[in-house]
């Protein structure tokens, strides 16, 4: 479940970030200190990030920066920080990113289904907004289960 | 072609588990929604470049670093994970493919 892969303590709202990179970093950070990545996964992020592009923005005002699970990642999870105003990505039709979540896998399976809600989430009016106004670490969590509960109706 | 093959669609992205995963997923629907006969196969950038498809489907940026790709038909999307883009660009392209409206 997606909910279950985010833990209240990868969440950083409304972070002082005003870069891709500075947002990126910490991303992985979070997912650091909670023992999900080795430090080397956060420069793997960072350099598929400057090779790639915008490439990690995969909807209005969201990024998923992530990196192939052999640079460092030990167990799949997520981490989401979210920035008020706002950091440009580059990306030309998506920008500026609001919520950045980064992805922490480690095979192509384990975590197939938690992207796929995260796919129908994203698809979802308003849930990317919902996650970017999130006052507290446990709205966030919040938002997701009450998305998942929806779903599995 | 022949209608009983299955038209071979990959679907690109930097890492080959974030993004190109999520459109293969919406790809693998889309198609047993329509009944058409495919294979998506989701890769990376590296494992793109060496592979003969009938569609790629990717990002902008991703596209690109893979132009050289022998491929029929692209399909560049914007926002990854709408359902929607996809139908109104891929079925298009699939079309042209298979020679026959889907």
């Amino acid at each position: 479940m997606l909910s279950d892969m985010i833990g209240e303590s990868r969440i950083a709202l409304n972070a002082p970030v005003k870069t891709k990179e500075e947002a990126i970093t910490l991303a992985g950070r979070l997912l650091y200190e909670d023992g999900k990545v080795e430090l080397r996964y956060i420069d793997a992020m960072l350099e598929l990030s400057r090779e790639l592009g915008a490439y990690v923005v995969i909807a209005p005002g969201f990024a998923l920066p992530h990196a192939r699970p052999e640079c460092g990642a030990k167990e799949a999870a997520f981490s989401v920080v979210t920035i008020k105003d706002g950091v440009s990505f580059g990306s030309k039709s998506n920008d500026p990113v609001r919520v950045v979540m980064a992805l922490a896998a480690v095979d192509n399976q384990s975590h197939l289904t938690a992207l796929s809600e995260l796919s129908k989430f994203l698809q979802e009016q308003g849930s990317i907004e919902a996650i970017a106004n999130s006052r507290t670490e446990r709205e966030v969590v919040e938002t997701l289960r009450a998305f998942e509960e929806r779903n599995e109706r | 072609m022949s209608l009983a093959e299955p038209v071979v669609i990959m679907t690109v992205c930097g890492a080959g588990v974030g993004s190109s995963l999520m459109i293969k997923m919406n790809v693998d629907e889309l198609l047993q929604k329509h009944k058409i006969k495919g294979r998506v196969i989701n890769s990376d950038i590296a494992s793109a470049k060496t592979n003969t498809v009938d569609v790629v489907i990717t990002s902008e940026d991703i596209y690109a670093l893979i132009k050289s790709m022998d491929v029929k038909e692209v399909v560049i999307l914007q926002n990854i994970v709408s359902m929607r883009e996809l139908e109104e660009k891929l079925l298009p392209a699939l079309g042209r493919v298979l020679g026959r409206d889907v």
